[in-house]
């Protein structure tokens, strides 16, 4: 049984408007600039961004894991997509302060588009830990702070994508805000 | 398209921006992975729509999964707004897509669909450019199978295509390739970057607005992120040049309407058997035009 205090609130109120064409629409474009221009910090303009994101991508057919059980029965059938383990799954749903215990899919040297999209909840995009980007989507460089965010996360998707094309590509959601770390992304720990 | 055709809305109900949202939804996963993988040619389910393969449905398809009301969209093909695959191309997605608005001004445009040019005018990071594709692999030239050619693209292995280019030289002193020039994308993939003129290949390197390439009959879905670096093939004794616009005596030839002399130019021939050179990007030709009149102006008064 899941405990209530650890369900993040909403996903049985989330209106179904995140399913009209217009809002995914809109959600959608949201999602193309995070994953354009990596590192930045993107307002989604509709209540809670981690919902919002599945709501948009996710649909039957598409395997999903959610190791942590944050999502509700009623949430999952919405979606109507099947539940597998995370080393499965095409998209997992995690919790940034909880180190990862498994391997997401990589996808291979031929198809790396099956590599796993991770949704990663974390605290905020102020405080915390300084990391700097670099790679396609920023000009130069940038630098990103993190909140509630386990350091075995970066080592992971760095050890994930050693092996580019193939890797994991990370969505974090925090508040009203996404950001989009692809797996082209080299990412160093900032030492203030 | 006759211009007369409307879309059966009140007995069909088609959705917003024709396709239903799971295809979006699929194609839109398609379009986030090939952006998380530069250059990469993601395959997606193609849909069937209302014109031939081979007429921009690839790129119809990405914009329409794009598209909402508050965009604006610019349609080109070989640079004209007014030819008759822009012209069709945006009248059904302004059918099928109420609200959205549509312009012939690069600068206005939040969604731009072309057809074998890249805009003249420098795109910003509000713009996406989304480009129409026949032929997604640059590989298929010199290997015929798709599964060695994904082989090949994943292992980064292009000593195949690099021959193909060095061949070239020995026989013609010169890549005889003019359109579709392979360009590696962030160091690893190469692509075939659709039929734009090696003249708008540089436009795609470390650009602030996303490209994306949409090929309709062979379901790939491939895109260059913004700032990302995108370097066409070469050698180093060999540099990579793009077409040369200067006439015999080393001038170079300047657009016959607006006398831009910075313009990627068509070649018009003429009646009586003579050329004549003009801008390709209508938009761009006309922004000169009223440049130079606004100045003629102010000069008289």
């Amino acid at each position: 049984m899941i405990s209530q205090s650890r369900m993040p609130p909403g996903q049985d109120d989330q209106p179904l408007q995140a399913w009209h064409p217009l809002t995914q629409q809109q959600l959608f474009r949201g999602l193309l600039h995070s994953f354009s221009y990596p590192g930045r910090v993107v307002r989604v303009g509709q209540p809670q961004p981690l919902f919002s994101a599945l709501a948009t991508l996710v649909d039957q057919g598409l395997p999903l894991a959610d190791p942590g059980r944050l999502l509700s029965k009623l949430f999952l059938r919405r979606l109507g997509c099947q539940v597998t383990p995370p080393e499965e799954a095409a998209f997992i749903v995690c919790e940034g302060h909880k180190a990862p215990d498994f391997t997401p899919r990589l996808g291979s040297l031929e198809s790396p588009e099956t590599g796993a999209t991770l949704l990663v909840s974390v605290n905020a995009f102020t405080g915390g830990k300084r990391y700097r980007l670099r790679g396609p989507g920023i000009a130069d460089t940038t630098l990103l702070e993190i909140d509630g965010l386990d350091d075995a996360w970066i080592k992971a998707h760095q050890r994930w994508r050693s092996h580019y094309p193939m890797g994991a590509d990370m969505l974090l959601v925090s508040g009203d805000s996404w950001v989009a770390l692809p797996r082209t992304l080299t990412i160093m720990e900032e030492i203030r | 398209m006759n211009s007369s055709y409307e879309l059966p809305l009140d007995e069909a109900d088609y959705n917003f921006g024709f396709l239903d949202e799971y295809a979006k939804r699929e194609i839109r996963r398609a379009i986030l992975k090939s952006i998380c993988i530069p250059g990469y040619q993601t395959p997606y389910a193609s849909r069937e729509m209302p014109m031939g393969r081979g007429f921009g449905t690839g790129g119809l398809q990405l914009t329409l999964s794009l598209a909402g009301p508050d965009d604006v969209l610019k349609v080109i093909d070989q640079g004209s707004d007014d030819s008759v695959n822009a012209v069709n191309l945006r009248q059904f997605v302004s059918l099928t897509c109420p609200g959205l608005t549509t312009t012939t001004h690069t600068s206005d445009a939040t969604i731009i669909q072309s057809r074998h040019r890249i805009p003249e005018q420098p795109l910003n990071e509000s713009q996406v450019l989304v480009l129409q594709v026949p032929y997604p692999d640059a590989l298929v030239v010199v290997e015929p199978s798709e599964a060695r050619r994904k082989a090949m693209h994943g292992e980064g292995d292009y000593s195949r295509l690099l021959t193909k280019l060095y061949e070239d030289i020995v026989k013609f002193r010169e890549i005889t390739i003019s359109h579709r020039y392979p360009t590696r994308i962030n160091g690893h993939y190469v692509i075939d970057p659709s039929p734009i003129p090696r003249y708008d290949v540089p436009q795609l390197n470390q650009s602030p607005a996303l490209t994306l390439f949409g090929a309709g009959r062979e379901k790939k879905i491939y895109a260059v992120p913004p700032y990302t670096n995108a370097t066409p093939l070469a050698f180093d004794d060999v540099p990579f040049r793009t077409e040369d616009f200067h006439d015999d005596r080393g001038e170079r030839i300047a657009c016959a309407r607006c006398g831009s002399t910075r313009s990627f130019l068509d070649e018009l021939p003429l009646a009586d058997g003579s050329k004549r050179w003009q801008c390709s990007d209508t938009d761009y030709c006309d922004q000169q035009l009223q440049l130079k009149s606004g100045t003629l102006t102010g000069a008289r008064q």
